[in-house]
């Protein structure tokens, strides 16, 4: 299978895998997506790879390539793989013997978690964002905490 | 919470609720006979919340909570899978119209689905039930929140008075020194009242009557009360600082102790700086607490009561005045403090960040230099610089105003009592002297000027008690098992080996070594073979005894492997990691490690036959250089090589080569091979290398893809029968042809 710049890709679904064919080619594969920079880089430059072996297909920087439905087929695919809650609202945070306990409320639902040696698992990514890591290995990401509201920006302030 | 078998139907009732449980019945079926349930906490639709699966009789039947989603007949499934996601998975079956997704849940869940799904494919694979493992609930039920250590006890819910408990369980063995703080504090306490009393004293009985008789006396009993105040103090500090070091002394030895004998697993989850920070930190502020912080309070708390009772006792009037300002400087304590203590957690965070930057420029200097990296750095550093010192210089500005500001206050409470004092005195009133004025406000400074202190210090407490709980989470972490009542006492250990179906992971949920089956004979030589990340350094690491194997057995000489004492055990294997570990001290102690009463002729023997002896000369101080962290650098190879020595030297009954000479230059590795050859003879050996042409003397060669043995034979035997091994043999062979026609070139 063959790899042109700028050639046409084909995504279809079938029984909750996803598909990809070339433009050109009679054959679909299986395939999963995934993203390059998952933390940082606004799900931007996603990987298409083989199912089964793991190898690239295709590494989109744009979703130029794809039709309509091949693009909300990724960007379903994109959501269903990668389980990031974001965190919309702070109920409550304290520290107790270094550890850090979250109660939250992300755009998944509200979530109670732990999370451990902030060192490690709070990575700020630019000024504005951190992604924390809760004690189950979870991520959370707290994307622009002006736009929280006033209590939790309080709350945030107060241990940062 | 968990995939759990039912026994008896009272199991499965707190786990669903009521709705769910009458939902299930107008569908038919009858939740109590379920065979296994297991919950997820993700909905289909992506978002968090809880939805179960059962196996009732042959139907799988999934419910949300709201009503039953899916209705799966046993036999429509060919097995269940488990998809890995980003910081989630889902649990798949193939069915034979295509896959479906089961059930969506975090990682969280994910050991329990493991087992789970294991099971399933058994129960689907033979129609037999199998037992599911049940894995601890990790949710405390007080707070809600995840519970830390696995143990079972949520840190947050354990209060104040059992750390302070346990501290004071921990001075037992010194409990005479604890007395004489106790008695001390008494005493000083005491001392303070005088000075005051006697103030009164002079200016009633002598300066107003004009007598001077009993002034010497007096001045004496002053200067007497200076002293015995000043001595009791000293003696409380002394004592104090001695109990606190004593007792940071013994808790980090036996903390130093106890993280040695934790399971490997342990060191896995955390970072080494935590632990570290952990052992020093904590038992720092916790000694520095002790040292100062617990005598200050004990003598301030005590000549509270003391002279809010001598005050009331000398004029009741005066006493209230005097506690007016009281609530308001515990209030305004308080409030200053909770605004400076998110300051001191960020001047924390600053230094941290300043400390990492500094250390990380001056070990990776030569990195910094060759890509031009100074400015660069030095901008990052200078950022967090310049916010360390805004901290701290708020910090300042808030404790100069804080004690500015309760000094203030504390004057305004001495100024009212002289009005109030003044009035009376000079209306004439005969319960008031001039002394007892004069008394008062002596005492009323030594009431105040602590006050402002207790915020912080309790505060300080609560700090220290954090670190001490911390320090005792690691005590309190079940160590490795060392030996069992029914350990074999002096083994003889011949080097027998035998696997039987062992299952591994070192995360829940994703196992490492799938069902592994193979037996090793007293004396042969095993290669292992497969690509990085198959899991030949895990198998190694079970049959030492690092980790503890998920299921299956392990046995050694026939009987089952946690029944040697884990010294007897590590001593009969020799082991040469890819990693080598040398530690601080001279390359002598390096390879006499495992002996260190051996000669220095043996060390030479040793090294000799491991190819490190010229090199080892060639250093300045030769056997005597000093290497590891901070110690002459070696190279890969000749850390490599020195632990090779210390295995020869060593003489074990089973030697385990991890990659060992995977550092080493193909000519060198030539040599110590024969080095190797020789030190094989006659013991069980295990090698790991990549370069297969190493293990081509090996016995048997065991190949392992993706944790399970796929093929095993010898070298001949697995070329011939053209599988993964002759595989790798080949695409070695013409990388080794490539690399030879560029020599020629
Ligand atoms: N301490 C550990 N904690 C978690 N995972 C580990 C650990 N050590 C190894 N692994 C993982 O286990 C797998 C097998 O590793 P390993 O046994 O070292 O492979 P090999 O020695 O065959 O190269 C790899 O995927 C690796 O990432
Ligand atoms: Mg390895």
């Amino acid at each position: 299978m063959s790899a042109i710049d700028n050639q046409k890709i084909y995504l279809s679904r079938k029984d909750d895998q996803l598909y990809l064919r070339f433009d050109g080619d009679h054959e679909s594969v299986p395939v999963s997506a995934l993203l390059a920079a998952p933390l940082s880089e606004d799900r931007k430059i996603i990987s298409i790879v083989h199912k089964k072996d793991r190898k690239e297909l295709v590494l989109l920087k744009t979703l130029d390539r794809l039709d309509e439905s091949g693009r909300k087929l990724l960007r379903d695919e994109i959501q269903r793989r990668y389980f990031l809650p974001q965190i919309e609202k702070i109920n409550d945070v304290n520290i107790h013997l270094g550890d850090y306990y979250w109660d939250v409320i992300t755009d998944r639902g509200s979530r109670k978690f732990l999370l451990r040696s902030p060192a490690i698992n709070m990575r700020w990514v630019g000024s504005k964002r951190i992604i924390l890591c809760d004690s189950d290995g979870i991520h959370y990401d707290l994307d622009d905490f002006d736009s929280l509201d006033k209590d939790s920006r309080k709350l945030l302030e107060r241990i940062l | 919470m968990s995939g759990r078998r039912i026994d008896q139907s009272m199991q499965y009732q707190p786990m669903l609720p009521d709705s769910v449980i009458r939902d299930l019945q107008n569908h038919g079926y009858a939740p109590e006979s379920a065979e296994y349930l297991i919950s997820a906490d993700i909905l289909a639709d992506g978002n968090f919340g809880d939805s179960w699966m059962l196996l009732i009789g042959v139907k799988l039947v999934i419910t949300d909570g709201q009503r039953v989603i899916e209705q799966l007949s046993l036999s429509d499934i060919k097995r269940v899978y488990i998809e890995e996601l980003f910081a989630s998975a889902c649990l798949k079956a193939e069915c034979r119209e295509g896959d479906k997704c089961l059930l969506r849940y975090t990682k969280s869940r994910a050991s329990d689905f493991a087992n789970f799904c294991r099971v399933l494919n058994e129960r689907i694979a033979t129609g037999e039930n199998v037992a599911v493992r049940e894995e601890a609930n990790t949710v405390c039920s007080q707070c809600g929140y995840p519970i830390a250590e696995k143990d079972g006890v949520c840190p947050k819910c354990v209060p104040n008075w059992s750390v302070l408990k346990r501290l004071l369980g921990l001075m037992q063995p010194y409990k005479s020194r604890l007395y004489l703080v106790v008695i001390c504090t008494f005493i000083a306490v005491a001392a303070q009242m005088i000075p005051p009393y006697i103030t009164k004293r002079i200016v009633d009985d002598v300066i107003i009557v004009k007598d001077a008789s009993a002034l010497s006396l007096l001045i004496g009993i002053m200067l007497l009360a200076g002293i015995v105040y000043l001595s009791a103090r000293w003696i409380i500090g002394a004592t104090s600082a001695w109990l606190s070091a004593r007792l940071i002394s013994d808790l980090r030895a036996r903390l130093h102790l106890h993280l040695q004998k934790l399971q490997l697993s342990y060191f896995n989850k955390r970072s080494s700086g935590d632990i570290v920070a952990r052992v020093m930190q904590d038992t720092t502020e916790l000694q520095q607490f002790l040292i100062e912080g617990l005598p200050f309070l004990l003598v301030n708390g005590f000549s509270f009561i003391v002279i809010s009772v001598i005050l009331l006792s000398l004029d009741s009037g005066l006493a209230l005045i005097a506690f007016f300002p009281v609530p308001f400087l515990i209030v305004g304590v308080h409030w200053v403090w909770q605004r400076l203590r998110p300051l001191l957690y960020k001047r924390g965070r600053y230094r941290g960040e300043i400390t990492s930057i500094l250390a990380e420029s001056v070990r990776g200097v030569r990195a910094v230099k060759a890509a031009g990296f100074e400015q660069a750095r030095a901008d990052h550093f200078n950022e967090y610089n310049e916010k360390f010192f805004h901290s701290l210089r708020r910090i300042m500005t808030g404790f100069v105003g804080f004690s500015e500001g309760s000094y203030w206050l504390m004057s305004v409470g001495v100024a009212v009592i002289w009005l109030f004092a003044s009035i009376r005195l000079t209306g004439a009133d005969d319960n008031l002297s001039l002394g007892d004025l004069l008394a008062f406000v002596g005492y009323i400074w030594l009431f105040y000027a602590p006050l402002q202190w207790f915020g912080v210090i309790m505060n300080w407490m609560n700090n220290a008690f954090a670190g001490a709980e911390r320090i005792f989470s690691i005590l309190d972490t079940e160590p490795e098992m060392y030996d069992r009542a029914d350990s074999i006492q002096q083994p003889h250990i011949k080097g027998e080996i035998e696997f039987r179906n062992v299952h591994f992971s070192y995360e829940k949920g994703k196992e490492i070594l799938k069902g592994l089956d193979f037996h090793i004979r007293e004396g042969e030589m095993i290669g292992l073979v497969g690509k990085s990340g198959m899991g030949k350094s895990t198998m190694i690491n079970l049959i030492c005894r690092f980790y503890q194997p998920d299921s299956g057995q392990i046995l050694l000489d026939g009987e089952a492997l946690d029944r040697y004492r884990l010294r007897d055990l590590r001593h009969a294997i020799g082991i040469v990691m890819q990693d080598p570990f040398i530690f601080y001290g001279s390359i002598r102690e390096n390879i006499a490690y495992g002996r260190p009463n051996a000669s220095i002729d043996q060390v030479i023997d040793a090294a000799r036959a491991a190819h490190a002896h010229e090199f080892i000369l060639d250093k300045e101080f030769a056997y005597d250089t000093i290497i590891g962290e901070n110690g002459v650098e070696l190279s890969g190879g000749e850390r490599q090589r020195i632990t090779i020595a210390r295995a020869i030297l060593q003489d074990p009954a089973i030697l385990i080569l991890d990659e060992a000479t995977s550092l080493v230059d193909s000519e060198t590795e030539q040599s110590i091979q024969s080095a190797i050859d020789a030190l094989v003879k006659n013991r069980t050996t295990i090698a790991i290398a990549h370069r297969l042409g190493t293990l081509r003397n090996a016995d048997r060669l065991l190949v392992v893809d993706d944790g399970e043995i796929v093929e095993q034979g010898t070298h001949d035997q697995l070329l011939q029968s053209k599988g993964i091994y002759a595989r790798l043999v080949k695409v070695q062979s013409e990388l080794n042809e490539l690399s030879a026609k560029a020599h020629i070139a």
